[in-house]
């Protein structure tokens, strides 16, 4: 499968009182098209700043190195006029917090016919609210006719998230990020949602990634998992081989501290805290909590590197 | 048509007509807010007061039994009777007539001058909230200068440098007014700039001039426009300040805020040239106050209470 969207050696760094962050350092990964791509890991780990660099929506104090190429142009080299044309028709995204992320003053039809008419010259507003409601049909939204004229504080979370995906398909993009997107909702609306999500990306054959700190989730979802810990990429596999044969410390670490059905045994967690991003890190950032740390761990970073076709690990013990 | 929709395989048949007839739209949030407001009486009496205000305004000619510039010179200072409501002042016009044009002159300041405060404060809140940095600088402190004056002082400077005449009062009055719109509605910008529904309009593509003006302008209405009815307060009372000090409209034309300095003359043998003018001031800066305090009440969804 081609390439839709590759990110090569991606840095972005925020200056704060004490000293930059390195938010994200060195981050490569790939999405194909037709592909699900789950990006998970623990809080500041980077999740967001990645997809919201591929959206180009770092805040203005944040620098962005490196490489985001798209059907092979890099994003990053892009102006923000042309990356405004981008946005929404060709990446979307949803976001984690559906209550929050409808304008309470417009209705629900208002809010979608806006995006379908903000990247199709020549569209009346009448195919434009036509459209809409085939869209929240195909998100499964039920009695669309009426609930167009809907305001966001009327509909429930699963209902908001549902607008929100069919304003992301709005423009049928090539490209969905979906950051937490089940995180604010409960568990059964979860399912459905991602079921939804895995039936419209079948159906229109486009690719999604999808961010979240959930494993369960990456496992029910994604084909191909990258797991991130302090801005780096520790792990990245299709997820068959992450949960049955995982090879960083990390990735072994969350899933021994995932609940078991059925089993009593007490949940190992992974001992200590992420480190401060700060410029003087070296050696392996997950040293300090490493249950396998050497004295080569502390000293020198170690690279990504492909251990099995297409199973990459940033690991000194694995790839030697 | 977008290939999303051609991809399934039954695109239902959707009768767009039967989709407006569907009708009972969601109640919005100023039928909500003003249903709340209808259950606060006071507020609703100044909405009473101010409607009155305008219809006095709009049909003054013929409400009024006498024209407001008519002297009766046989009935100089005249107490009230039944052919002059409110009495006569020096030159024998019937007060009463004489006010009720009078609410012209405060309604057209209060409106255009509010009107000016809001055109630029709010543009100026707007770009500075939502743009910050340099320019939220530059706008910020340029707003705190103003502020810095107390605002008759500064209308009274402004009157100074333009000229007497209620043209140049309403503007006077209007750059005074400027600073707590811009103000108000940077700190409202503020707050909805960080939302998540405008970072999701900016992942869709739309332009900052349109998530400035659609997204976020109608978000932040409410507190507009309770300022607005405030300012609408503070403006007929300037007006009327400006105009007692002999700064603001000229003689012989009706302003309330004239009357009453004309009248202070005449205080201990004829009160009533002072009294109504003054009372008709006192009462229309109450009702617009009373009905910002209300809305502001009726528009604020954290005070709900059923």
């Amino acid at each position: 499968m081609e390439n839709l969207l590759e990110v090569i050696d991606l840095k972005v760094t925020f200056p704060t009182s004490k000293g930059r962050i390195r938010a994200i350092d060195g981050v490569n990964f790939k999405v194909k098209k037709g592909e699900i791509l789950g990006i998970v890991g623990e809080s500041g780990s980077g999740k967001s700043i990645s997809s919201l660099s591929i959206m180009g929506l770092i805040s203005d104090q944040g620098q962005v190195e490196g490489k985001i190429l798209f059907n092979d142009e890099n994003l990053l080299n892009k102006t923000e006029v042309e990356m405004r044309k981008i946005r929404g028709d060709k990446i979307s995204m949803i976001f984690q917090d559906p209550m929050s992320s409808l304008n309470p003053v417009f209705t629900i039809g208002n809010q979608i016919s806006e995006a379908i008419l903000l990247h199709n010259k020549g569209v009346t507003k009448k195919e434009a609210v036509e459209k809409t409601i085939e869209l929240l049909k195909l998100v499964g939204l039920p009695s669309p006719e009426q609930r167009i004229h809907d305001y966001p504080h009327k509909f429930s979370g699963g209902m908001r998230q549902r607008a929100m995906i069919a304003m992301a398909l709005a423009c049928e993009p090539e490209l969905l990020v979906a950051d937490e997107p089940t995180t604010a909702l409960d568990v059964t609306i979860q399912a459905q949602i991602l079921e939804l999500l895995k039936e419209i990306q079948m159906k229109l054959g486009m690719s999604i990634i999808l961010i979240t700190h959930d494993l369960g989730v990456v496992a029910e979802t994604c084909h191909r998992v990258a797991v991130m810990y302090a801005g780096h990429v520790v792990e990245e596999t299709d997820v068959y081989t992450l949960f049955a044969n995982p090879k960083h410390p990390y990735t072994k670490g969350l899933i021994n501290s995932l609940p078991k059905l059925g089993s009593r045994e007490r949940l190992t967690p992974i001992q200590g805290q992420p480190p401060q991003l700060y410029d003087d890190l070296t050696g392996c950032r997950f040293a300090s909590r490493c249950p396998f740390v050497s004295a080569e761990c502390l000293e020198n970073e170690q690279v990504i590197a492909e251990v099995t076709k297409g199973h990459f690990v940033r690991c000194h013990k694995e790839v030697g | 048509m977008n290939p999303v929709l051609k991809k399934q395989q039954t695109p239902p048949v959707v009768d767009l007509n039967a989709i407006d007839n569907i009708g009972e739209k969601t109640e919005g949030f100023y039928k909500v807010s003003f249903d709340k407001l209808r259950k606060n009486k006071l507020a609703m009496f100044g909405l009473y007061v101010i409607l009155l205000n305008i219809i006095m305004a709009v049909f003054a000619p013929l409400i009024a039994p006498h024209d407001p510039t008519e002297m009766f010179v046989k009935n100089r200072l005249e107490a009230p009777s039944s052919q002059f409501f409110m009495g006569t002042d020096e030159f024998g016009r019937d007060i009463f007539s004489r006010i009720i044009y009078g609410a012209q002159i405060s309604l057209k300041v209060g409106i255009i001058s509010v009107g000016i405060g809001i055109f630029f404060g709010v543009f100026l809140g707007l770009i500075s909230g939502y743009f910050g940095k340099l320019l939220d600088n530059v706008i910020s402190r340029f707003m705190d200068v103003l502020f810095s004056f107390p605002d008759i002082l500064l209308a009274i400077a402004i009157m100074a440098v333009l000229g007497s005449n209620i043209t140049n009062v309403m503007i006077a009055i209007g750059i005074v007014s400027i600073p707590i719109f811009a103000r108000i509605t940077r700190s409202a910008v503020l707050s909805v700039r960080e939302s998540q529904f405008i970072e999701a309009a900016k992942s869709t593509g739309v332009k900052d001039i349109v998530i400035i003006f659609r997204h976020i302008l109608p978000n932040i209405s409410a507190p507009i426009i309770v300022q607005s009815t405030l300012s609408l307060a503070f403006a007929i009372i300037a007006e009327a300040s400006l105009s007692f000090l002999g700064l603001g409209t000229q003689p012989p034309s009706p302003s309330w805020g004239l009357m009453l300095n004309t009248g202070r003359g005449f205080m201990e043998t004829s009160p009533w040239v002072a009294i109504f003018p003054g009372l008709a001031i006192m009462i229309t800066v109450l009702s617009f106050n009373v009905l910002g305090d209300g809305l502001r009440d009726a528009l604020d969804p954290r005070l709900k209470k059923d």
